[in-house]
């Protein structure tokens, strides 16, 4: 028989809870009730961060005299791919004429540009049609890189809504991965550094006396190749596609067979794009989803598109068919298009945006 | 880990709440030094080894001091008490100063030999635990307290972690009676506990670590800043050296007062001092009380004749120069300080005794300015060049810190002053409890934007 444990023998570890206690976390409710206000108040005087002038193209589509109907929302490689002048000529002709405007945002994963997203649903920028949203292949462990850690970049996103979903991605099982709980406990953090405003007195007080003045984007309207070959990383980046041309052809096979391969939808977080889809559409604005010739795969993407979760997504990730956009003379590197590139990529999104629109079909 | 670091919040937290959770005395003082030693783990756990170490000397020697009768038994063990913690002070904190320095003095002498230095880390904190660990052996020593039996309690004293690392110093006989009782709520001043830490974080990582910049700038060895800028950024140094140590305070007072202790306040507006003297007992009050307990009054303190008391003056000074750092910038620092003391007891006291409060406020802010630079430059030459350069004898170069750092110069003065006639934290602490709570959210919201982000340490760990 096991011996039985005294009754107080544990007595020391009861909680006490009284009404004090009660009261005491009531007042600390009540504290941080206020602190919570006046954060949240504090928040709408914090300008977006000013990295690759985003709170300037921000500023711009939201404040335009000329309304922007057409948005090219993504990473780098919608940054130095999509030319709104040159889409803008090609819809012209076609009997589309629009104002278009490039969001891309070197470095930006879904979560970040999920929460651009939210910020245009909250604040619909006027005579906005069609959003065209660049589906990247994010990996959450490798969502801020470490010299940006607790920069404003890094810790502007993290909402309570994007919070959750990067933790619903790391919690979900990856082959040879464990937990992740350091990411979550970082990504926390910087969630919590978002709350609380966490150093961004300067930048407040700089924009409330006007000495942080928001400058136009250039006439380029946000499309910056030199983003994508500027930097040590992106010239090491293009010396590695050159120098391995086999493996890049691997890639391109690889790629040209991903559509045979399809991947179960839940696995990609659905739920996600659908909230995206429904938001955007309750302002007036319609998704266009489009896939960047890039030479990594999006997994399940099409598979997504077949289900009818995405509704319109413009595919520019298949060598067979887009051998140009994939020639080494209109690249960088494995991601991104040269200014040639950018060129005959553009006309060929305005192609298949123009057929879209006229017969809502995707080439 | 550091009080105005994230990681801080979630371990007091924790702390906190088992702490007040556990009914029995004995469950909680176990608690607080297991934390404790977690605390200090968090920087580097081999050296928890040296403060258990400490502890244990200082545990036995106190005890044999209290048991036995004979004077030059009891001095027996009180010396091994001391020689056992300036051992470990002496050896961690100044060997390599000592041997480097020897070293120097024979080359200068022509005797060329080769300083073997060794690739010692400073145990943080070292200077505050084994300063607060000797008092107790030697107020056992002068019978001014019993030694406590429990070797637990006194690894607490010792080691517990509001005041490990950066002190205050506390002394036996006011935190070993605390630990006899079980601490109540009623011991909790929550109001102004949590006023002080609020006050405490805004002084060290809303003022000073931004101040860190135009400071660090301008001393930095080979800047080319006009004079002008060498007088703000020792003056903005002042601010900044007072804010980071006495904001680190104010966290730890609150956070032992959290926990239901006090601890020993260890500021009070020195910079509002009349005198150097003043300035001294309202300055890092723990260590210059330290001082003058077991060091200048065992020399006879001003008891004595004339010279000897400024002798004991200029001794204590360069000892507590040398406390702050083993390098001779601390040492002329203290020197300094010691000079201006013994000044202040020849006629010129009482001359300044008589002037407006205006001219005696000057004089503390310019002797103060004048001998930070001393503890702020890298070496001497450094010092003797900055002090050059603002006295317009150096080379001076063309840079000039923004006119925004005067302002934030003036603001600062302002605020002080207001502070010291408001006393606005006690007014807050004063609220009743719901408005308290709410301006306590707000406060705290409004200072958090103005947190300087990237990492600075408290400026007082290196001692």
């Amino acid at each position: 028989m096991r011996p039985r444990i005294p009754a107080d023998r544990f007595a020391s570890l009861a909680p006490q809870v009284s009404t004090p206690t009660l009261r005491l976390l009531a007042l600390f409710g009540l504290a941080g009730l206020a602190f919570t206000a006046t954060s949240s108040w504090i928040r709408t005087w914090v300008p977006l961060p000013d990295d690759f002038e985003l709170a300037a193209r921000m500023h711009e589509l939201e404040t335009s005299a000329d309304p922007y109907d057409l948005v090219f929302l993504g990473p780098s490689t919608t940054r130095c791919a999509f030319d709104p002048r040159v889409i803008d000529e090609q819809l012209r002709r076609r009997g589309h004429p629009v104002h278009s405007l490039n969001l891309g945002l070197p470095g930006a994963t879904s979560f970040e540009l999920d929460h651009l997203v939210e910020r245009i649903v909250a604040q619909p920028p006027p005579g906005l049609r069609w959003l065209v949203i660049e589906l990247h292949p994010a990996e959450p462990s490798q969502l801020i890189r470490p010299a940006n850690l607790f920069t404003d970049r890094a810790v502007y996103w993290h909402t309570p809504r994007q919070l959750g979903d990067v933790f619903a991605a790391l919690l979900r099982p990856r082959p040879g991965q464990g937990l992740r709980l350091d990411r979550m406990a970082l990504h926390l953090r910087h969630a919590l550094w978002r709350f609380a405003n966490v150093g961004q007195g300067d930048r407040i007080v700089a924009r409330a006396l006007g000495r942080d003045p928001i400058e136009a984007p250039d006439l380029r309207r946000g499309f910056a190749p030199e983003d994508c070959v500027e930097g040590p990383g992106m010239k090491a980046a293009r010396e590695r596609y050159l120098s391995q041309p086999e493996q890049v052809r691997r890639r391109e096979m690889r790629l040209d067979r991903q559509d045979a391969t399809p991947v179960p939808v839940e696995r990609l977080n659905p739920g996600k794009l659908r909230r995206q889809i429904e938001s955007l559409r309750g302002i007036g604005v319609e998704p266009v989803y489009v896939l960047t010739p890039i030479l990594s795969p999006v997994p399940g993407i099409h598979s997504l598109h077949r289900e009818r979760i995405l509704p319109t997504l413009l595919a520019f990730d298949s060598p067979r068919r887009h051998p140009e956009l994939y020639a080494p003379r209109n690249r960088w590197d494995d991601l991104h298009l040269n200014e040639m590139g950018a060129e005959i990529f553009s006309r060929r999104f305005a192609q298949g945006f123009a057929h879209w629109l006229d017969t809502g079909l995707e080439r | 880990m550091l009080f105005s670091e994230f990681r801080y919040l979630p371990f007091f937290l924790l702390v906190f709440a088992v702490h007040w959770l556990l009914r029995g005395n004995r469950a909680r003082k176990r608690w607080l030094l297991l934390a404790s030693y977690v605390f200090y783990a968090a920087w580097d756990p081999r050296f928890c080894l040296l403060i258990a170490a400490s502890t244990a000397v200082d545990y036995i020697a106190g005890a044999r001091i209290a048991a036995l009768e004979g004077a030059r038994e009891r001095r027996r063990w009180l010396v091994a008490s001391l020689v056992s913690n300036l051992g470990i002070l002496g050896f961690f904190k100044y060997w390599n100063f000592f041997v480097a320095s020897g070293g120097g003095l024979l080359s200068a002498l022509g005797l060329a030999v080769e300083p073997r230095t060794l690739e010692i880390v400073l145990p943080v904190g070292i200077s505050f635990f084994t300063f607060q660990s000797m008092s107790y052996t030697i107020d056992i020593h002068r019978r001014q307290i019993e030694p406590t039996r429990s070797f637990a309690d006194f690894a607490l004293f010792v080691s517990f972690f509001p005041q490990l690392v950066a002190g205050p110093i506390v002394r036996a006989r006011e935190l070993l009676p605390q630990l006899d009782r079980r601490r109540l709520r009623s011991d909790v001043r929550l109001r102004a506990s949590l006023t002080l830490f609020l006050v405490g974080f805004v002084k060290k990582a809303c003022i000073a670590d931004h101040l860190a910049v135009p400071v660090d700038a301008v001393f930095a060895p080979g800047a080319g800043f006009d004079a002008l800028s060498h007088w703000l950024a020792s003056a903005l140094y002042g601010i900044q050296i007072y804010c980071d140590f006495s904001g680190y305070s104010d966290m730890a007072v609150a956070s032992a007062g959290l926990l239901g202790y006090r601890l020993v306040r260890n500021f009070d507006f020195p910079y509002l001092s009349r005198s150097l003297r003043e300035f001294w007992r309202r300055w890092h009050i723990s260590l210059s009380s330290w001082f003058r307990d077991y060091v200048y009054l065992s020399l006879g303190g001003n008891r004595t004749t004339r010279a000897r008391t400024l002798r004991n003056l200029a001794s204590v000074f360069l000892l507590c120069g040398l406390w702050h750092g083993a390098a001779w910038t601390f040492v002329a620092w203290g020197a300094v300080h010691g000079a201006f003391l013994m000044l202040e007891r020849t006629g010129f006291g009482p001359w300044l005794a008589a002037r407006h409060r205006a001219l005696q406020t000057l004089y503390v802010t310019l002797s103060v300015t004048l001998a930070w630079v001393l503890f702020r430059c890298e070496d001497l030459p450094h010092a003797v060049g900055f002090l050059a350069a603002m006295t317009g004898f150096g080379r001076a170069g063309p840079e000039q810190l923004a006119p925004v750092w005067l302002l934030a110069l003036a603001a600062f003065a302002g605020l002080h002053v207001a502070n010291a006639w408001l006393r606005l934290p006690r007014r807050l602490a004063a609220l009743p409890p719901v408005p308290f709570a709410v301006a306590f959210g707000v406060l705290a919201a409004l200072a958090l934007p103005w947190i300087a982000t990237g990492h600075r340490p408290f400026i007082y760990f290196q001692f």
